[in-house]
């Protein structure tokens, strides 16, 4: 008995000790995010004011701009492609697809410097500036194959004979499409856009290469920042961004709990 | 009776493999119709071909008399029911039901009480509100139908729609899709791979095999008269002798076999020297243990197998083929290992001119060893 409470002891050290690795650098940015001193070092006293300071920053605040722009706009793009890809591989046969299958994955597989550079250099070549534009592009090409991989998990799913249930029934292709295609592949597209706003909001390397200077991004903003020290500064922003991330997954969790009540009750 | 469908000279190839030849039929309005035929034979192709799902290679499909091979599947007033029913599975039961309709651009509130009806008529009154996955496959099957009848077409096409039931609701739902059938009066064209399910159901059979058609006949003329080895074969049991016409009389017709040789109706149209496949179904066999005029075919019994109200026998002629012979449950049988001669009543005897293609087919079956020994004759 007692030999199992000292392996039980042990259990539960290590378990701990896990928790405080991943969780004690993310408690110290937001303990010192409310601290009144600039250093890092001892808490002096409590304070709102670094919050304030974020968001009277027209850097951050036009980098943040941008970062949501480019993360709806790539998003919403690279869910429109990268779905009608999906199908358009699963229902077509056409010369070279095998190939296509493959090449589709390079973006996921190849290191992002690579990409960055890759895009750098065919936007040096065709002419286009570097903008807002230049990095909507890269983003929609590195979110593409996510979007496709995630629809066409589902795709497979879902039984081929029911557009031609449709169609017997007198739909139309296009409404076929609409009324039964979409409405079951809907899980994978929204994942598939969840994957893409995620990446492209987070992205340094490939943002690096392909942003203009007027049109820089939040990441690489605060990444600038953290080059002169970490100020309580980027410990506000930090948490803030923690805060959506915590409140986001919760909504998330709640819905899905109520979701599997609903259709359990039923 | 009114023309609905007629396929003339259809061919579907899938690349290089010819999957139809020539296919020619007409269905008529309100009959029911059965494509039968083993697995691979194209029964799936051609239904899918009606449909619209898939063009002919070459020739023609009409329906009502009008070519509908420049019509897409919503177009045709043709439904179908899938063998895998292929329900909606992101709708509910009214809502699969009502696709047709609202399709069909029928207002919600029109829908309703048509969907009602509907459920009413394949027995599901108050299901509408349900999930699919509340549903047991007999119901789903129900359901898959309700969808089909919704938008009355003038054709139902059903592939193979209780192959996924089990034995006993599948009985219960082939009396309730011929009550159907019968209501309505919607021509119905049925496939199946089986056998007693389509001569109980049909109106006709089409007996198809490789591609191609080998007889399409009411279920009695099938049973009575096959054309073709296979559908003897094919429909119940059969025995089949291999054998030329060896002598023509004014009151005989003979047929030299391997195993002796038999005597058939004189009013037969045959030639001497002519090829020729006779088929006797086992119930018509008689065994006697002194030789019959006419007849020479001597046989061992070999096994009895009691069938409930009939007993199955086994005898063995002398070179190895196996004869089925099937008695009234009541009769006395001859003992195992007893000698004797079969014989059988020359009306009951089934003549079927050979065509090479038979006698390719007669080798494909181990019933017809006798055939290698004989052949090149
Ligand atoms: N899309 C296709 N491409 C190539 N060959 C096909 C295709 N669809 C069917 N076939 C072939 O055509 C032949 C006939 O198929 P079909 O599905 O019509 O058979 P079936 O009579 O319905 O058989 P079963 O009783 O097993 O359903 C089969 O040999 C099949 O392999
Ligand atoms: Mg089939």
């Amino acid at each position: 008995m007692t030999r199992s409470k000292h392996v039980d002891f042990w259990k539960n050290s290590l378990i701990g000790l896990v928790f405080v690795f991943l969780y004690l650098p993310i408690l110290v940015i937001i303990v010192f995010s409310f601290n009144t001193s600039k250093l890092n070092i001892l808490f002096k006293g409590f304070t709102f004011k670094w919050y304030a300071l974020v968001f009277h920053n027209v850097q951050i605040m036009s980098a943040l701009e941008n970062t949501l722009i480019v993360g709806i706009i790539s998003t919403a793009l690279a869910t429109i492609i990268g779905t009608l890809g999906a199908i358009g591989m699963q229902k077509y046969n056409f010369p070279g697809k095998a190939i296509l299958d493959k090449v589709l994955y390079i973006p996921i597989v190849i290191p992002e410097v690579v990409l960055g550079i890759a895009l750098l250099s065919i936007y040096s070549l065709a002419g286009i500036p570097l903008s807002l534009f230049s990095l909507i592009l890269a983003h929609v090409t590195f979110c593409i194959p996510f979007v496709v991989l995630t629809v066409r998990s589902r795709l497979v799913g879902i039984d081929q004979t029911l557009e031609e249930a449709a169609l017997d029934l007198g739909a139309t292709p296009l409404k076929a499409f609409i009324q039964v295609l979409l409405p079951l592949l809907i899980p994978g597209i929204i994942s598939g856009a969840g994957f893409s706003f995620a990446l492209s909001i987070d992205d340094v390397i490939i943002s690096f290469f392909t942003t203009g200077p007027a049109s820089t991004t939040f990441p690489l903003q605060v990444y600038a920042m953290v080059k002169t020290g970490i100020t309580p500064e980027i410990n506000a922003i930090s948490t803030l961004m923690m805060l959506v991330i915590v409140v986001g997954i919760a909504a998330n969790a709640i819905f899905q709990v109520s979701k599997l009540k609903r259709s359990k009750r039923k | 009776m009114k023309e609905m469908i007629r396929l003339s000279s259809i061919k579907k190839n899938y690349g290089d493999v010819k999957i139809i030849k020539d296919l020619n039929f007409t269905v008529y309005e309100g009959e029911f119709l059965t494509m039968l035929g083993p697995s691979g034979c194209g029964k799936t192709t051609t239904l899918r071909m009606i449909a619209g799902f898939e063009e002919p290679t070459s020739g023609e499909i009409m329906l009502n008399e009008k070519p509908v091979s420049n019509l897409p599947p919503y177009k045709r007033k043709i439904n179908t029911v899938f063998q895998n029913y292929a329900l909606f599975p992101h709708l509910t039961v009214a809502q699969n039901v009502g696709f047709g309709l609202k399709m069909a651009g029928v207002p919600k509130v029109k829908r309703g009480p048509q969907v009602e009806k509907m459920l009413k008529l394949v027995q599901l009154e108050g299901y509408g509100n349900r999930k699919l996955d509340q549903l047991s496959g007999g119901q789903k099957q129900r359901i898959a139908i309700a969808r089909a009848l919704i938008n009355h077409p003038q054709v139902l096409l059903l592939d193979e729609p209780l192959s996924a039931l089990d034995l006993k609701l599948r009985k219960q739902m082939q009396l309730e899709l011929k009550r159907l059938q019968r209501k309505l009066g919607i021509t119905f064209v049925y496939v199946t791979h089986d056998q007693e399910e389509a001569l109980m159901m049909s109106d006709r059979i089409a007996v198809m095999n490789k591609g191609h058609l080998e007889q399409i006949a009411d279920p009695r003329t099938l049973y009575e008269q096959p054309k073709t080895c296979f559908v003897a074969n094919f429909i119940g049991e059969s025995n089949i002798f291999y054998g030329k016409v060896s002598e023509i009389t004014k009151t005989d017709t003979k047929v030299t076999i391997e195993n002796g040789y038999l005597t058939l109706q004189s009013d037969k149209p045959v030639f001497e020297k002519q090829i020729v496949n006779i088929v006797i179904r086992p119930e018509k066999v008689k065994f006697s243990t002194t030789e019959v005029p006419g007849f020479h075919i001597p046989a061992t019994v070999a096994e009895h197998y009691y069938a409930g109200n009939v007993n199955k026998s086994v005898l063995r002629l002398p070179n190895g083929m196996a004869l089925k012979m099937t008695s009234a449950g009541d009769q006395k049988l001859p003992e195992i290992g007893k000698s004797g001669f079969v014989y059988w009543e020359l009306a009951d005897a089934i003549l079927i001119k050979t065509t090479s293609d038979d006698v390719f087919k007669a080798v494909d079956n181990p019933d017809f060893s006798m055939v290698n020994q004989m052949g090149g004759d």
